[in-house]
């Protein structure tokens, strides 16, 4: 096995044993199993903005639109009986979030940087207002979508909240490997390359519009199969899922956690969720929870130049280095 | 049949006329220098031969096909490719996974979705990487962070990376521009090897380069070109020696 692959099978171990423990831990520290299943599908939602934020450069406020489009689909076709299995209402969910995905970032593409921005907050803001008014003989308009029904895959039922963690977990843990193989790809690299110099991989010959496009399709397809997850497991599709706010948090979340780093939108989840939680239970301050939380981002994103995941590597880069001796009379 | 032509190409910047119907053809396995004062408008000709920019008149042919306005992902698709004056590498990566890029896109054209085919495996591109690399003398170099090279493996890796997209045409822009009088010498050796089998079109300042290295010189000034010679007809050219050489050759 080369030293990569080796990696690879240690990093997926080591995320399947923290998915075990998770809940287990956050049980202890006052949280429940839900807000173990709500970090793991806003952890999902976020691989997606690391795809495009994180490995590739582009900063979308619009992820919000496909997190709504594929939560409203997959559970408006389970509400309704049209689809039976949970996994196929998913799947069609996400497809539909990806292809929303697609038209949505082959008109806004063309622009750049800020520009680009605002154009992916302009459609998200268009799919926001046809969910709470066009369409909302679907969408249940300003009350949402309730009675979204638990997991059933094989027979098997995820009825109770440790079973949908469970659910929830399984899918995180393949979606997770699932895009840490494309990260490490050809493909993945010429995202690299585009993040880091786009007219220098447009000079070298890459089809830059066509790599970024795809990778926006990607991640609204992540976003659209982590809100059908949403809506399954808590049995309710809220219309907020849509809002500018929503686009908003998962940024956030992707910043402080870490770009380009894939765990990093777990890590921020976990606090961003976490702390909301606890803070909002806090007697003296539970009135002041978002700023605290404000607070608490700030010192986060000055403290840590690469979120709190580039934190930590380089913490574990600088102990492995003092514990390994040193090379006598080698110095460059 | 020329491998690169430039046909009555002129570039307008508002009122300002960069280039002014300049036409130019380039047989194959020849090293062309463009030389002339600084605003010639040798750049902006040059970035119209790569696509970069899309001239107002005249087009761009090469192997008789026109490439005027396929842009810069295409044209370097086709076998044009070209070194930037100021660096232009991906900072971050290492040299290894510099010269990858432009290997990847020589490897599987401008597009291709292998998402799930891990880098490693691409053994075409990184056999590319390594001989490019071996070429221009950063083989030892290969892991390091390209932003921690020195300036003058900077402008290496600059080269490299025009070198692994393969070309058939290589366009140098002032290649040794800010380099030490020993970085230089290394560079003209290295481009002496190269044009044996590339075509090269190189705009320098350098006169002891440009002299050393072209069977052609063609001279521009404010957007015209107002001589193409071999180099011993240019050296003697009074209209040359007047806009641009000063006297001194």
């Amino acid at each position: 096995m080369s030293f990569g692959t080796r990696r690879v099978v240690l990093g997926l171990i080591a995320m399947a044993a923290f998915l075990v423990l998770f809940p287990l831990v956050l049980e202890r520290s006052g949280g429940g199993i839900a807000l173990a299943s709500r970090i793991l599908v806003l952890a999902l939602f976020g691989l997606g903005v690391d795809l495009i934020f994180g490995f590739t450069g582009l900063l979308s406020f619009g992820q919000a639109a496909f997190y709504g489009l594929g939560g409203f689909v997959s559970g408006f076709l389970l509400i309704q009986g049209i689809v039976h299995s949970t996994l196929g209402a998913l799947a069609i969910g996400t497809i539909v979030a990806a292809l929303g995905g697609l038209a949505v970032g082959a008109l806004s593409m063309r622009q750049i940087g800020v520009y680009f921005a605002m154009l992916t907050l302009a459609f998200s803001q268009m799919f926001y207002f046809l969910d709470i008014s066009a369409l909302r003989n679907f969408t249940g308009g300003e009350n949402g979508l309730p009675g979204v029904p638990r997991a059933q895959v094989l027979g098997l039922h995820f009825t109770s909240n440790n079973e949908a963690y469970v659910f929830i977990a399984i899918i995180y843990f393949v979606a997770f490997a699932v895009m840490w193989l494309i990260v490490r790809s050809s493909f993945g690299h010429v995202l690299r390359a585009i993040l880091e110099n786009p007219q220098r991989a447009a000079a070298a010959g890459h089809d830059v519009f066509r790599y970024k496009l795809v990778a926006f399709t990607i991640a609204a397809a992540y976003a659209g199969l982590a809100g059908g997850l949403l809506g399954i497991f808590q049995g309710y599709l809220p219309p907020d899922m849509f809002t500018v706010d929503t686009s908003g948090q998962i940024i956030v979340i992707e910043v402080i956690g870490g770009p380009g780093t894939l765990v990093g939108p777990l890590f921020g989840a976990i606090v961003y969720i976490y702390l909301s939680q606890v803070l909002q239970n806090f007697g003296a301050v539970a009135g002041l929870w978002k700023l605290v939380l404000g607070v608490v981002f700030v010192l986060l994103i000055t403290g840590f130049r690469r979120g709190i995941a580039g934190g930590v590597s380089t913490f574990w880069s600088q102990y492995l280095q003092r514990s390994r001796p040193v090379p006598v009379g080698n110095g460059e | 049949m020329p491998l690169l032509e430039a046909r009555d190409l002129t570039m307008r910047f508002g009122g300002l006329v960069a280039v002014d119907h300049v036409s130019l053809a380039i047989e194959p396995l020849t090293v062309t220098a463009l030389i002339g004062p600084n605003g010639a408008g040798k750049t902006t000709f040059f970035k119209m031969l790569s696509g970069e920019l899309q001239p107002t008149s005249g087009e761009v042919y090469f192997k008789g096909e026109r490439i005027t306005h396929l842009g810069v992902a295409r044209v370097a698709q086709r076998g044009i490719a070209k070194s930037f004056q100021i660096t232009q590498i991906f900072p971050k990566l290492s040299v290894a996974e510099n010269v990858l890029v432009p290997a990847l896109a020589a490897t599987r054209g401008s597009f291709r979705l292998d998402a799930f085919v891990p880098l490693a495996g691409a053994r075409g591109a990184h056999a590319i990487a390594d001989r490019v690399l071996e070429q221009v003398g950063l083989l030892e170099r290969r892991d390091l962070r390209a932003s921690s090279l020195s300036y003058g493996e900077k402008r290496r890796l600059e080269l490299a990376l025009a070198l692994a997209t393969e070309p058939e045409v290589l366009l140098l822009d002032e290649p040794t521009a800010g380099m030490s009088p020993a970085e230089r010498s290394a560079m003209v050796e290295l481009l002496q090897r190269l044009r044996e089998r590339l075509t090269v079109v190189i705009v320098e300042h350098d006169m002891d380069v440009v002299f050393g290295l072209a069977d052609r010189i063609v001279v521009l000034q404010d957007g015209h070109q107002i001589a193409d010679g071999p180099p011993a007809e240019i050296r003697g050219h009074p209209r040359v020696q007047e806009a641009y050489l000063g006297g001194v050759a």
